[in-house]
């Protein structure tokens, strides 16, 4: 690929960066989504304690949501990230990053969703996602420990931080795409320096509210359990998943034909190479976390792997997919640089990442459900609700806009980009 | 990234921003530039690539400067008193430290922990920096590299000679023996013997493979001159000793026995293709295996007191918060040692730009943050835990005995980087130099906060409070000696800045990409 040589104007012509009817099946995937998250809610309520669908619905359900939320706020993370550096190369990918982290809403509308579905299974069979919940509702239920932690865990303070955190979020990702926008419309370039000026402060909230979102939505899940680890382990499977998302997102536009000389094999390679240090730092969280844990051997800490090694259930043969297929396979693999500068075995590489982080937060939240029977066609339809509909919604957008920023100014530095010196 | 200014033809030239008149006259090279449709020069001065090699090959082939022996002698001095420390302490025995129950472990891991940590820049800049291709790192990578093996070698003494008994340090190795005795492999001090092994060996063979193209620069030079003769002296003699050997004058082939030497550890470099292809292949592989090394190291170290089930000890984000703040330490110092070397080097301030400076006291920022992120999920999940040792051991470092190095160690780590944010304090240079100062004091007090937790154990009857003695106080000192005296050798005999690699991120490397007509300065 000698993009170099190739006119400008040839790259950035209509045909090339510009992605026609994907409207409909945006629509498609979307409506398919809602069928799904329909199912759901409805097994939610025609749960009962004899098939603890309604325990299985919730679960699941909460593990889609948290991996939807993964991809808009990993791709904000990314973003500012990227002005802080003043990323030479990201100046044609950066509109795709871009695109995801516009879609917190639907991270948001499942949030409601999934608090909805919480609700209605209280009322008809006081069902809680949350065990803490139960506690803050009713009084006689409460432990001494709940009773410590009952000033951070209740119920009107948990909905007051999941609003900050959505605000703080759609807030930087509104601010951030109207710079964006607008430098396409009128072409300063002073905009990525506001964009720049936004990032710094913007990174500081993004990693405090990432943090405590992951010890919310995550740890409370089980009110007993603490690990500091917590935030940086969310951000850390969440920043992989993004970027395993977004090669996807450019293998299938090289695929049919776009963004040719814009994302080249030079930018597949960094890409690929990024994915693998996701990898690896995904790694090195996890198995910090687990080996301070298991080497301490305090029951405190120790409840959370217990529960995940028991003997023959399901649990423990994921916690040993997990180690293998979340890490020492995709390291292996990624590790080759042909692996790297392949379009077809970066996506396959991309879309196996991501099916692993969906198995990685499905450990981490599904046995809490401690009496419902593991993994039943709920978890799949719980699971692919949110999932769809974030794919769909996300279709729709790349197909609304041109696929790069036309205007950026680092833009020809992005076209230049090369691996070697 | 191109280091040039815009391929746009049609775009302006970078502009300074409108409030440049509030920065120190010193630091505005025109390198801070905000302009997102520009890149700032990284080489300035308008030189070529002849200059570049007679400035810095000039700092070790000319004259000492006046100031040099002064500092090495005064450096060279406390490294003394620190070796006589350490032989007192050899001789008497660990009693002589401030050592006692509860707090078992004192300063000597303090140090430890310090020294490791400086040390991560060096690392940090010329492996993962490499791998982001960051070029404003090729100024001060020779640099920071350097720094990193002297660090790590006050930081290996330390261990060494808390053990006790130092002939048998050798039992720290699993070497087979007639006694069958192993060192605990279960233990995290043993890894810690295996990662800071590797990780000085990785250091040093990075750091020499990347001086040897310009080591062999330095010996062709000398080569060149080797028949000149210089005169040393007259030589300074103390005062008892008669005028003859004060105003002695010695006249050595200096440039003959500098090709000699610099020949020798040119390893027969000859800047064949063959020699470079090699070189680019290895540089990046050691890069790459140097890169997790930044993460282990400091993660191993922090194993050290997170696997043991002591309240304040035991948290599970001390592996990635030991790394930030082994950053945040290390280019601190890089900071300390190289603002004095830039004002003192004429002609460093062409390569180590406002630019680079502003952009490591970014970086000390991230990485204080981080720490400071990490301080405040400690002091959360302490509460949150419901644990009431664990809090009352993170009560107690607040406000407990100890309270001054906890508070000390809040405002040099946490507060001080915050500074940062606001430009001036990122453009001039003599606050910078002090905030380098104030974090490196912060990031020993942080590990002397930990260390302390030890006075409070489970048995109040048994709680002390540790101080230091006076042979404490002055090992620690000594180290600093030595790190400084290693430094100070290295700025006079060795090339400070990566000569070949600065050349390649001159716009003269890639003319054949922009034209010729680029090559102006902005």
């Amino acid at each position: 690929m000698t993009s170099m040589h190739a006119s400008r104007q040839m790259l950035l012509s209509p045909e090339n960066i510009t992605l026609r009817a994907s409207s409909s099946r945006g629509m498609g995937l979307m409506l398919f989504g809602a069928i799904c998250i329909a199912i759901t809610f409805v097994m939610a309520l025609m749960g009962n304690e004899d098939n603890h669908m309604n325990t299985v619905a919730l679960h699941a359900f909460h593990v889609g949501m948290l991996v939807t939320i993964g991809f808009p706020l990993a791709a904000l993370g990314a973003n500012m990230i990227f002005h802080q550096f003043n990323a030479g190369w990201m100046g044609a990918m950066r509109r795709q990053f871009e695109n995801m982290m516009c879609l917190i809403w639907v991270g948001a509308l499942m949030f409601i969703i999934s608090l909805a579905m919480q609700l209605a299974t209280v009322m008809s069979d006081s069902v809680y996602l949350f065990h803490w919940m139960e506690m803050w509702a009713d009084p006689s239920h409460r432990t001494e420990l709940y009773e410590h932690k009952a000033a951070f865990l209740n119920l009107p303070f948990f909905l007051i931080r999941a609003v900050l955190y959505f605000i703080v979020w759609m807030g930087l990702a509104r601010l951030l795409w109207s710079y964006s926008v607008k430098q396409d419309q009128d072409g300063d370039r002073w905009h990525t320096a506001h964009a720049r000026k936004l990032s710094a402060p913007g990174i500081v909230l993004w990693g405090f509210t990432v943090a405590f979102a992951g010890f919310d939505w995550l740890m409370s899940l089980d009110y007993h359990w603490f690990s500091t680890m917590l935030g940086v382990y969310f951000f850390a499977g969440s920043m992989l998943s993004m970027w395993a998302l977004t090669a996807i997102i450019f293998v299938s536009l090289r695929g049919i034909g776009r963004m040719s000389g814009v994302y080249t094999d030079e930018h597949l390679h960094d890409h690929g190479k990024l994915l693998f240090a996701f990898v690896v730092f995904w790694a090195y969280i996890t198995f910090s976390q687990y080996f301070l844990i298991w080497y301490a051997n305090i029951p405190e800490e120790t409840t959370f792997f217990i529960l995940r090694k028991e003997e023959g259930t399901l649990w423990q043969t994921l916690s040993w997919i997990i180690p293998v297929g979340h890490f020492i396979a995709p390291f292996v693999i990624l590790m080759a640089r042909p692996a790297k500068r392949s379009f077809k075995l970066i996506a396959v590489m991309a879309g196996f990442l991501i099916l692993m982080h969906i198995i990685d937060i499905y450990w981490m939240v599904r046995p809490q459900a401690h009496d419902a029977p593991a993994f039943t066609w709920l978890d799949v339809v719980g699971i692919a609700g949110p999932l769809l509909f974030f794919f769909g919604a996300l279709l729709r957008r790349i197909g609304s806009g041109p696929l790069v920023g036309v205007n950026d100014p680092r833009l020809d530095e992005a076209l230049h980009h090369k691996n070697y010196v | 990234m191109s280091i040039l200014e815009p391929d746009h033809p049609d775009q302006p030239a970078p502009m300074m921003r409108s409030d440049e008149r509030y920065y120190d006259a010193d630091t505005i090279d025109g390198t801070l530039v905000d302009d997102p449709g520009a890149r700032a020069p990284l080489v300035l001065g308008g030189r070529d690539f002849h200059s570049v090699t007679d400035t810095i090959c000039g700092w070790a082939e000319n004259k000492t400067p006046k100031w040099w022996p002064l500092a090495f002698g005064t450096s060279a001095g406390v490294a003394g008193l620190g070796t006589l420390m350490i032989l007192y302490l050899i001789i008497t025995g660990v009693g002589v430290w401030g050592l006692q129950n509860p707090v078992s472990w004192g300063w000597a891991i303090v140090n430890f922990v310090w020294w490791v940590g400086i040390g991560h820049a060096g690392t940090l800049i010329s492996a993962i920096l490499c791998l982001f291709k960051q070029k404003w790192r090729t100024s001060i990578n020779r640099f920071a590299e350097a720094m990193t093996i002297f660090a790590v070698i006050c930081a290996g003494t330390f261990p060494g000679i808390h053990v006790g008994r130092v002939w048998m340090a050798w039992m720290l190795f699993p070497i087979p023996n007639s006694n069958a005795i192993w060192p605990n492999f279960r233990s995290p001090l043993l890894w810690d013997v295996f990662a800071v092994g590797t990780y000085f060996t990785v250091s040093l063979l990075f750091w020499y493979m990347g001086m040897i193209p310009d080591i062999a620069t330095l010996r062709d030079r000398a080569t060149l001159r080797r028949g000149e003769k210089t005169t040393f002296g007259p030589l300074w003699a103390p005062h008892p000793l008669p005028k003859v050997i004060a105003n002695l004058r010695v006249t050595l082939p200096y440039f003959q026995i500098m090709s000699v030497v610099y020949g020798f550890l040119a390893l027969g470099w000859r800047f064949s293709c063959r020699h470079w292809h090699n070189y680019e292949k290895a540089y990046l592989i050691l890069a790459g295996l140097a890169t997790p090394l930044v993460l282990s190291v400091h993660s191993i170290v922090s194993f050290d007191f997170a696997v043991s089930i002591l309240p304040g000890w035991h948290t599970t984000i001390f592996p990635p918060y030991f790394v930030a703040g082994a950053i945040f330490s290390g280019f601190a110092m890089v900071l300390t040692l190289l603002i004095p070397a830039r004002a003192l080097y004429p002609g460093m301030k062409d390569f180590v730009t406002a630019r680079t400076i502003e952009n490591m006291c970014k970086i000390i920022t991230v990485t204080g943050s981080m720490v400071g992120f990490a301080y405040a999920m400690e002091f959360f999940i302490a509460w949150y835990g419901g644990n009431p040792y664990e809090m009352d051991a993170f009560i107690r470092r607040a406000f407990g005995p100890y309270w001054w190095a906890y508070w000390t160690m809040i405002t040099c780590n946490v507060i001080s980087p915050q500074l940062f944010w606001f430009k001036w304090c990122r453009t001039c240079i003599p606050f910078i130099f002090c905030i380098s100062i104030v974090v490196n004091i912060g990031m020993w007090f942080e590990r002397f906060v930990i260390v302390s937790t030890l006075s409070a154990d489970f048995l109040p009857s048994s709680w002390g409070y540790y101080s230091p003695t006076l042979v404490d106080i002055l090992t620690f000192v000594g180290s600093l000696g030595i790190f400084m005296t290693l430094f100070l050798l290295f700025c006079r005999f060795l090339p400070m800045l990566a000569i070949s690699e600065v050349k390649n991120v001159m716009p003269q490397a890639h003319a054949h990409l922009h034209g010729d007509d680029h090559e102006g300065e902005h």
